[in-house]
Parts: C-alpha cells; structure tokens; sequence
C-alpha cells in the first residue's frame, strides 16, 4: 500500500480525536456521577434503572399507606383499651355492689360511677384521629356517636338498640380499606358497631341499664346479672383489641419489608446507573496516558520527510 | 545522418520536460492538503527520430530519437473506490443524522430524568390520590394536590408533544433545505460538465476541474442515493434509482411540494410521480418525520405511543371517576363527573358521544369540573350528605380504586401504564443507540475507503521530493549536453579548417 502524507495525519487526527471523545464521555460520567445519562447509552440496563425506580416509586408509596394504617390502627387501639378499662372498673363495681348489705348511699355513688363510665363511652367512640372521628366508618367529620332527648344513643342517626334496621347492619360491615401493598388491600377501621356492639347488649345500653338499676337500688341477684353482661362486653372488646393487634403486626412486618426492598432496589439501581468513581478514575487514567502518547508519537511523525536530510 | 543542432534540440526538449516536471511536482507538493487534490503525473513521450521510412533512407540507419515530449498531465483516480466511497458516503449520511436526531430526540422524551419525566409525574399523581384515599378525602388540601399533579401530569404529555410536534416540522424544513442543497449541487455539476467539456476539447485533461467535480459528488452522495455512470466519450450520467438527475450537460431539479398537511413530498421537476430515494440525510429526515412503526422509528411512532397512553389513562380513570360523587360545594354532591377531559363527537344518529380516539397527547388535560373546583374530584362511591347521620366523608372508595390503577396489569395498554410507558421509551433508546453503533461503524467503512482513496490519489512528499531530485538532475544533465554539444560545436566551427592559419 502507498502511504501518503496526508493519510499519516488523518489517521493520527482521528486517533487522537477517538482518545479525546474517550476521556470526554468518561470525564461526563465522572462529573455527572451517573453512567446512564440517556437511555441509548444501554437500553437494557436503562430499562431496569426505570424498572428499578417505578419499584422503588411504589414500595414509597405502600409504605406510608402502610404508616397511615398503622397511626389509624395505634390510635384504635388505645382507644379500644381505653373502653376496655372502663368496662374493667364497671365489673369491678358491680361485683362490690352485688352485696345486699349495701346501703342506698353506696349504690347511689355507684350510679354515679357507672354514669360516668356510660358518659365516658360516650367519649371514647367519639375518638379523633386529627380531625377525623376513627369510629364513625365513612362519617370522619361528624362525632358518629350522639345521645338524642329521650336519652336513646345513636350511630351516624340509627338507633344502636334496632339491630334488625338493615340501615345499622349496613354500618356494622363498614370499613375504611387502605392499598397496603400490590393488589393488597387492608382494613385499617374497627367502625362504631363492632366497638359498641348493637340491640340490647351493646355496651352503652347495659352501662345505661346498670346505672338505672342501680339508682332504682335493684337487688343483688339483678346486679350480678350485669356482671355477666359486661363479663361479655368485655371479652368482645378483647376479641376487637386482638384483632387490631393482628393487624398492626401484619403491618408492621410489611413495613419492614418495605424497608428492606427499598435497600435492595436502592443499590441495584445505583449499581447500574452510578458510576464507580474508583473504576472511571482509572479508566480515565488509562485513555490519558494513550493520549498522551499518542501525541508523542504524532510528534515524530509528523515532523520528519525526505526534505530534513536534503540539506 | 541528423545534424549537430539535432543534439541542442534534443538537449532542449529534455530541459522543457525536466522543467515541468519540476514545475508539476511543485504543483503536487503545494496541493498536498487541498482537499479534494488528487495527485497528477507527467506523461512523457520519447520522440520518434525525424525519418520514419527506413527502407527509403540509407542514411537514417541508427537514427536517435528526437528527446521527449510531455504527451498528458493525468491525474491518478481509482474509479472504483470512488464508487465505494460513495455508496458507503450515503449510509454514513443517513445514519448519521438519524444518530445525531435520535439523541436529541432522546433527550426531549427523557424518561431517565427524575424532574421532568411522564414516568415521575405519573408516580407523584398515584402518590397524591393515595393521599386523597387515605389522609383525608374530604381535605381541600389534598384534593388541590391530587388537581396539582393530575395537572403536571397531562401538562408533561403536552410537553413532549409539543416538542415532537415541533422537531417534526424541524424535520420537514430540512428536507427542503437538503432538496435545495441537492439542486445547488447538481447545477454546479451539469455546469462543471461544460466546463470540463469545453476544456478537454483540446485535448488536454481538466484536472483540477474533474477534482472539483468529483468533491461535488461526494458531497451529494451524502445527501441521497445516487450512482455515477461516465459514458465513453466522458460524459458523467448522476442518477437516483431509475431516474437520470444530470446528464452531461441537463439536469433534471428536485422538487420539494407540501402537501395538505404541509409535509414535502418530492418530485422530480415534470413528473407528477413521488420521487424514491433510499438513503442519504434526505432519507434521514423522511423517515425521523414519517417513520411510524418499530422497525422504522420516527416522530409519528413516538407520538402514537403517548397518545395511546394518555387516552389509556384517561379512560381508565374517567370509568372509575365518574361511577363516584363529588363533595357537595355549593351545590348537591353528584356522580357522573369526567376526572380527564374527552373530547365529545356527534355519531351518525345525531347523538353527542364522548370519543377517546381524539384524545391525544397534545390536547390530554383534565375536565373543566375538576379544573374548577378541587371539590369535583370524586372519591366516594357514595352520595355526600352533610344533613344525613352518615356524611360519607371518609369514604374513600373511587380514590382507592383509581390508586389501583397504578397496580392494575389488564388495562388495554400491554400491562399498565408504567409497564407501556417503559417499553416505549426503551423502544427510543434501542433505536438512538443502534443509530449510534451503524453511524459509528459506517464511519470507520467510510474512513477506510478514504484511506484507500488516499493511498492511491494522495501527494506524497517523500515521492514527490524523490521526483523533484531526478527531475533536478534530469535537467543539469540535459544543460550539460547542451554545453557538449555547445563544445562539439564550438571545435567545429572555430578550430575546424584551420590547417596552416
């Protein structure tokens, strides 16, 4: 092959311009820190960063759904062992009031008492979570729970005595469903029907019914009836408060397993969209000195022809 | 028998060759980075001694010849390689426009950027409706954010449409502008014919104007398809597939008409038949503006994608939206409300309809209710009643079920949004960096066949440095056979004869 002038430099020019688009695109990536700044620079590896990051979108977003749920349930909960307490010292009242020897004036304090209480449930079921009534199923803005004139107490406008109303049945299987992970959805509500329990044995009622028979000074037998009642009540709030400690672990655990794929998915994407300083440094390191002596050879190639030694 | 003065003749024309040759090699050397230069030699021609008829003339026996004669300056080309150079000249230019516009492309549509990108906006708009579903849906705050976001998505839609709309009509321009760099050219070449025509009439060879020429059709070779045929008597034939765009001294123009939507179609000048060309940076900016399928990437395919896209989300969104109720803000809280705006259209029948085939990516935002008033975003499945014992309030039904969305892989685009949006911006970013590899590797061809092109009709100044040295001799030589001769002459005439002077 005849080598020409011209071809010596052209050659040597796109060598040297090759080397210097090397160091440029490393020198990119290494300001950037990024070594995909464009999906053409690997589809494939693009395609799981954007894979990576919608995961990483959603895990975010279940796990303050999951957060959301579990402030709901944690305030549920204290509300419901707060209930639970009640009915504790309501048995604990009945039980010494079960005694025939015990005069007007002891049971007429215990009246109060037990008033108190039934007034206190009252409280309870009107719990707020900011500025939503946790209790109330879809009613959050509204106290679910209100006392009408003749002393009766309603749920969202039913009356809780009437468990054959379809309109109360309809409340009783209301929930507030949250979207805790992919096409997981969970209840995160125990609504006003569940806490109180309807017809004759909800739990204001019997406070209600206890309270009056303890005005009306009622004999023991009557009073230890009760006991059994609340004994009931109580047990059923047990049963609720079970179940929302089920539910805060089963969240919890999801939680954490959030956490955890939000680690994993974090440092899969970093691997392949960060660069590895370390590496691009030594590979930048490596197309300087090819650059360098690419320059060095240019310089004695460049210069000398036949016309230097035709002195 | 020749005379002595034959010698001085001799002796002459061996300083005349010797001289161009210098002179020539003088040219090659002050050439030897013109672009374009192909580098020319010297034919030289020994002269026949003056008698031809031997038989007739005894005494032409041993008869010298007459010296040297410069017959042609020619320039050394490999017609071959200059075809190569210039098939392989027209993919460079395609893919390397497509490799340049892709990128650009890319980064108009760049689903890799956190900040602006469809995909981002649609993970803060799901983020917000969960916020709706599970803060609070009756919250003004929230709703003004879900608003906010559903906003920023559709407006990120428009955006990219808008660009791509707007990098089409780039494209079209272009095409325009290369089909009047065509026809530039190929006048100058038709008038270079005339030249070089009238020129070579004579006999002598019109180098540096066949050089001219010849940089001319590599240059057009870049911009579309061509082959070049020379005809016997020289004539240079530049044609396009089937069609003949100069001939000698004719050119037939190109012709850039828009059509209705304003796209150009190209025709030959006179025919009323679209013109089919398969390569170059005009076939670049055709296929960037009309391309709309996966093996033929453009403008069209892209805008397809989002538009499906957005009529994809607005559908899926409408269905769930408007089986919910809004609150009730002044009025009655009522159902039946559209989240994203459909266009309506009137069917055969007269009846208004909402068609979802008109929504496209450019006009994709949200409906006027939910523009209004942030109270008309629907998330209960149930009427709001303030005055009722149960408000529904809370009810965060349709919120939930539109948050689902996110998750939700049987919708009519290829499993879900996310799963849609990434293959079709993956399918960018395959085509962008295959356009980059065939740009890249068509270069390296193209550079290899300049080489060769080089090695052939490139100075070298070694060589030429080597020429001028014997042509330097060549020439003291022949001055010293001029003094011999001078001599030979010099005896002759003045010391010959002069016995007894």
């Amino acid at each position: 092959m005849r080598i020409t002038t011209g071809m010596m430099q052209d050659n040597y020019l796109k060598c040297l311009s090759r080397n210097m688009g090397k160091m440029v695109s490393l020198q990119y990536q290494m300001s950037t820190g990024k070594r995909l700044n464009k999906m053409s620079d690997d589809p494939v590896d693009a395609l799981s960063v954007m894979q990576f990051r919608a995961k990483l979108y959603r895990s975010a977003r279940y796990k303050e759904s999951v957060e959301r749920g579990l402030t709901w349930l944690q305030q549920t909960e204290s509300s419901v062992s707060e209930l639970n307490k009640v009915l504790v010292s309501a048995y604990d009242t009945v039980i010494q009031m079960s005694n025939d020897w015990l005069g007007d004036d002891d049971k007429n304090a215990a009246a109060e008492l037990i008033g108190q209480l039934r007034d206190h449930v009252l409280t309870i079921g009107n719990a707020q979570s900011g500025t939503q009534y946790i209790f109330g199923g879809y009613n959050t803005k509204k106290a679910p729970f209100s006392v009408d004139s003749s002393g009766k107490l309603l749920y969202n406008g039913l009356d809780l005595m009437d468990d054959a109303n379809p309109a109360l049945i309809d409340e009783s299987k209301a929930s507030i469903e949250y979207e805790v992970g992919f096409n997981l959805r969970m209840n995160v509500a125990v609504n006003g029907v569940q806490l109180i329990g309807m017809g004759e044995d909800n739990i204001y009622a019997v406070l209600d019914n206890l309270y009056n028979a303890l005005k009306a000074d009622a004999p023991a037998d009557e009073l230890s009836a009760y006991a059994g009642k609340l004994q009931d009540a109580q047990s059923h709030v047990l049963a609720v408060l079970g179940d929302i400690g089920g539910r805060v672990n089963r969240l919890e655990l999801i939680a954490n397993r959030y956490e955890e794929d939000q680690l994993i998915y974090t440092d899969n994407k970093s691997k392949l969209e960060d660069v590895d300083q370390a590496e691009a440094l030594m590979n930048f390191k490596m197309a300087e000195y090819v650059y360098n002596a690419a320059l060095q050879v240019g310089s004695r190639i460049v210069q000398p022809s036949l016309v230097d030694f035709l002195k | 028998m020749s005379s002595l003065f034959y010698g001085l003749e001799i002796a002459r024309t061996g300083l005349t060759v010797s001289q161009k040759a210098i002179n020539l090699s003088g040219h090659n050397i002050a050439n030897a980075n013109t672009e374009g230069y192909t580098r020319q030699r010297l034919v030289i021609n020994s002269i026949q001694p003056a008698s031809v008829n031997v038989r007739l003339s005894s005494i032409s026996r041993g008869a010298v010849g007459g010296g040297a004669t410069v017959g042609l300056v020619d320039q050394i080309r490999n017609d071959y390689l200059d075809r190569q150079f210039r098939n392989q000249n027209t993919r460079m230019g395609y893919w390397q426009v497509k490799a340049d516009e892709m990128e650009y492309i890319e980064m108009v549509v760049n689903e890799l950027s956190e900040d602006t990108s469809i995909s981002s906006a649609l993970a803060d708009f799901f983020q917000s409706l969960s916020d709706l579903a599970e803060n609070d849906p009756s919250s003004k705050e929230i709703r003004t954010s879900v608003q906010q976001n559903a906003l920023k998505l559709t407006e990120t839609f428009n955006q990219y449409y808008e660009q791509l709309v707007e990098l089409q009509s780039l494209y079209n321009d272009k095409m325009a502008g290369t089909v009047a760099r065509i026809n530039t050219l190929l006048t100058n070449i038709a008038d270079n014919n005339r030249q070089i025509f009238a020129y070579e009439l004579s006999g002598e060879k019109a180098n540096e104007l066949r050089d001219t020429r010849n940089l001319m059709i590599d240059e057009l070779s870049a911009l579309i398809d061509i082959t070049v045929t020379e005809s016997e008597k020289g004539d240079i034939i530049i044609k396009c597939g089937d069609e003949e765009l100069v001939n000698h001294l004719n050119v037939t123009m190109l012709e850039a008409q828009p059509g209705p939507d304003g796209f150009y179609k190209i025709f030959l000048n006179g025919s009323t038949e679209e013109l089919g060309f398969s390569g170059g940076e005009l076939k670049a900016y055709q296929d960037l503006r009309d391309g709309n399928s996966t093996d033929n990437l453009g403008i069209p395919r892209i805008i397809e994608n989002l538009n499906t896209l957005a009529r994809s989300i607005a559908q899926q969104f409408n269905a769930i939206h408007s089986t919910g109720y809004t609150m009730p803000n002044g009025g009655e809280s009522r159902d039946g409300v559209n989240l994203f705006a459909v266009p309506k259209a009137v069917d055969e029948f007269g009846e208004e309809y909402e068609d979802y085939s008109a929504i496209t990516a450019g006009n994709f935002t949200l409906s006027a209710e939910v523009l209004e008033s942030v109270f008309n975003i629907a998330a209960s499945d149930q009427q709001i009643n303030y005055s009722a014992g149960n408000t529904q309030e809370g009810n965060n039904r349709i919120a939930l079920a539109m948050v689902t969305l996110a998750s939700s892989t049987g919708l009519p685009v290829v499993g879900g949004f996310e799963e849609f949006l990434k293959s079709a911006m993956v399918e960018v970013g395959t085509e962008s960096a295959l356009c980059k590899n065939k740009a890249e590797s068509q270069q390296t061809i193209v550079e290899n066949v300049q080489d060769r092109r080089q090695s052939t009709s490139g100075v070298s100044l070694d060589e030429e440095m080597v020429q001028l040295i014997s042509s330097q001799h060549a020439y003291s030589a022949a001055a010293r056979m001029m003094t011999a001769v001078d001599e030979a002459l010099d005896v002759l005439i003045n010391r010959t004869g002069r016995v007894g002077l």
